[in-house]
């Protein structure tokens, strides 16, 4: 199907602005990290937390076994986000095809950064085709989960949980549109470079978006993979450098507040599971304890 | 709306706030998941004055003080409009927690909400109506019904025996001195017949709860330091508490405000009494009744958690039959007492209360008990309107209990 040594040309067709995407890149990266540290110092020149009170039926050494718990609810709550498939599997689904499409893509460009920034080039053959299928199935992912998040908010949501604003609806565009520009681009540069002629048949959503691009021949392909690559890698960009200023900061935020809660509950139960309740109607209703 | 008085710039809006709640800014997806559990939206389904728009519009004018752009460009005054509008939906609310328990990223909104309440009051937007009012009484009258101080033990029956000094010191709080008198006469009747000896203050202040749960933290020090050195003085070394509002208030409030530990365990009348029926110390006789418990929000909520306790004391009642609330423990809807919203919005406070008591008559239980008296009072002067829902009788769990030991 391909040799040992196949790989993609990073950066084909916009060689001549290589300097500028890593000067752009730092640029979004600075903003970002100053948007984190910004958010920080403000979290520390807030008060320290009061302690709690431990009582005479608190059982257990608290601290140490709070750290446990704290573990626990970031493995369970932030990864796997179990309250969230608590209170239903829809909103479960859609959250973890998001969370873990965007991570994967997210750890696969770190990985072609590896590869190629630092010499390691092992983006070859078989790990190539791996890398590249992986990554399609995580991009299809995260499009079918934004879609899916938008169907729950905007249609299937009752009238009293529709609390979405402006900043809500931008954050599932941009989302989206860095995963379909990134297909497209997929797709472009494959009908625009000779070498990547026999990706248009693997099993992708890249390879079919390739596949319409091939009708308009290798020169018209590879200027619209120009456009896309700007396009795309500005987003991306941005997005990088918006996520402090954003609601998306919950990434940061979220597992924090989870795992203060977690900390919280157990050193105030003494160790108990912390429940977390599920959707509507509670157990229990017309039980009879024992008289 | 309340009042716009001159804004004060100097306030800085997260000076006060905890770590966790700052963070709790950030962490709020907005996924609307609490709404339908807040009392307030069940009652009024107002969604701008909702849990998640709350947190919106204080990160929104936080901001605008600590926001890059100002970082970058100075400070920006405070958005007016939006104030006063945050301040309107933070002071309609009870402060009950439940949007807390069902937040999928666990925010401690128990703490959030009063933490906000005192920064609207230093910018001068809180509290909220008759709120306002509440400092000034609870300061000059030490409860804040502005009743005499002179009768604030007049609850205590006269068969009932304290000590002038005791190990166990009884916390009786405001709502069981006046207006719900039948809870603590009988949480002090069966702290008695289970040979629990304790003391009284005969100069108990309001625990703080009011002051703080409004925002008005200024002389709520005062308060705390003159309760626990008073119960210091005579020798307790365990408080036992009555009221969910004191409850929390004295377990998460008071080290903060006494500035260390407090030097005294803090237990629930129902730990206690649960613990000497374990022990055999306390015998119950028969009730033959089908009832349902309603889990007061700060008592089931609230940094003790007190949930399985009364549930345990009713278990020792013979004939007695408990049917669940379809929500109930740590999940329990508010009778709309709580966070003074019952002086700021009678007609809501009033409407929240009725939703519990319909829940409980759709059980067909004979009772509802409660062990809250904020829910007490709320309850039984819902039930004195000219529209109310439902006649189900509405009891006090441990005026009960004292009359079946």
């Amino acid at each position: 199907m391909f040799s040992a040594s196949y790989h993609r040309v990073v950066f084909f067709g916009v060689q001549w602005w290589t300097a500028g995407f890593y000067l752009s890149a730092l640029v979004a990266l600075a903003i970002m990290v100053w948007g984190i540290w910004l958010k920080v110092s403000l979290w520390q020149s807030g008060d320290a937390d009061p302690a709690v009170i431990r009582g005479p039926l608190d059982q257990g050494s608290g601290w140490t076994l709070s750290w446990r718990a704290v573990a626990w609810f970031f493995s369970a709550d932030c990864l796997l986000a179990l309250r969230v498939l608590r209170r239903g599997f829809y909103r479960w689904i859609m959250l973890m095809l998001v969370m873990w499409g965007f991570l994967i893509l997210f750890a696969g460009s770190l990985a072609l950064m590896v590869s190629h920034d630092f010499g390691t080039h092992f983006l070859h053959g078989v790990v190539y085709y791996d890398f590249k299928l992986i990554l399609n199935w995580a991009g299809v992912a995260l499009l079918v989960g934004l879609l899916g998040q938008a169907v729950r908010r905007y249609i299937m949501a009752k009238p009293q949980e529709k609390v979405y604003n402006g900043e809500d609806a931008f954050m599932l565009i941009l989302f989206f549109a860095i995963g379909l520009t990134g297909f497209l681009l997929q797709g472009a540069g494959m009908a625009a470079e000779a070498n990547r002629v026999p990706e248009l048949s693997w099993p992708t959503l890249g390879a079919w978006v390739g596949r319409q691009f091939v009708a308009m021949g290798p020169a018209a392909a590879g200027s619209w993979h120009v456009a896309i690559w700007f396009v795309h890698v500005y987003l991306a960009l941005f997005m990088i450098a918006y996520i402090p200023f954003s609601k998306m900061f919950h990434m940061y935020a979220a597992p924090l507040a989870a795992g203060a809660a977690a900390r919280r509950r157990f050193i105030r139960t003494g160790g108990a599971a912390a429940p977390v309740p599920p959707a509507g109607a509670v157990a229990g209703s017309g039980r009879a304890l024992k008289s | 709306m309340c009042a716009m008085k001159a804004e004060k710039p100097e306030v800085r809006l997260w000076e006060g706030l905890t770590r966790s709640d700052l963070i709790s800014l950030d962490a709020c997806t907005r996924c609307g998941q609490c709404i339908p559990y807040c009392p307030i939206q069940e009652a009024s389904g107002q969604r701008d004055i909702s849990p998640p728009e709350k947190i919106t519009m204080f990160r929104q004018l936080l901001s605008s003080q600590r926001g890059a752009r100002a970082v970058l460009f100075g400070q920006r005054p405070l958005d007016r409009e939006k104030l006063q509008k945050l301040s309107d939906a933070l002071y309609h609310c009870t402060v009950c927690g439940v949007c807390g328990e069902y937040c999928e990223v666990g925010i401690n909104c128990m703490r959030l909400w009063p933490d906000m309440r005192h920064k609207m009051v230093e910018l001068g937007v809180g509290p909220f109506g008759p709120q306002k009012d509440t400092p000034k009484t609870t300061w000059e009258f030490k409860n804040p019904y502005g009743q005499p101080h002179s009768e604030r033990l007049a609850f205590l029956p006269p068969d009932v025996h304290v000590e002038k000094a005791a190990e166990n010191g009884f916390y009786v709080g405001c709502s069981g001195a006046y207006p719900s008198k039948p809870m603590v006469a009988g949480a002090v009747r069966v702290l008695q017949a289970a040979g629990v000896p304790f003391t009284i203050l005969d100069d108990e202040w309001c625990c703080g709860f009011p002051l703080w749960v409004v925002g008005v933290h200024d002389k709520v020090e005062q308060f705390v330091r003159h309760n626990v050195d008073e119960f210091v003085r005579r020798g307790v070394k365990r408080l036992i508490t009555s009221c969910p509002c004191c409850t929390t208030m004295i377990t998460g409030n008071w080290p903060r405000y006494y500035g260390k530990e407090l030097p005294f365990e803090v237990v629930h009348t129902t730990e206690v009494v649960a613990d000497a029926l374990r022990r055999g110390k306390l015998k119950i006789r028969e009730y033959r009744k089908k009832i349902t418990y309603h889990d007061p929000c700060l008592l089931a909520r609230g940094p003790r958690e007190v949930i399985r306790p009364p549930r345990e004391v009713l278990e020792y009642v013979p004939g007695l039959e408990l049917v669940e609330m379809e929500r109930h423990g740590r999940l329990s809807k508010c009778c709309g007492a709580g966070g003074g919203i019952r002086r700021a919005n009678f007609k809501m406070s009033i409407d929240m209360a009725n939703i519990v008591i319909t829940d409980g008559d759709k059980l067909g239980v004979d009772e509802m008990l409660i062990d809250c008296p904020a829910c007490f009072e709320r309850m039984h002067l819902a039930q004195q309107q000219p529209d109310h829902p439902s006649d189900l009788p509405i009891l006090d769990l441990m005026d009960v209990i004292s009359r079946l030991v």
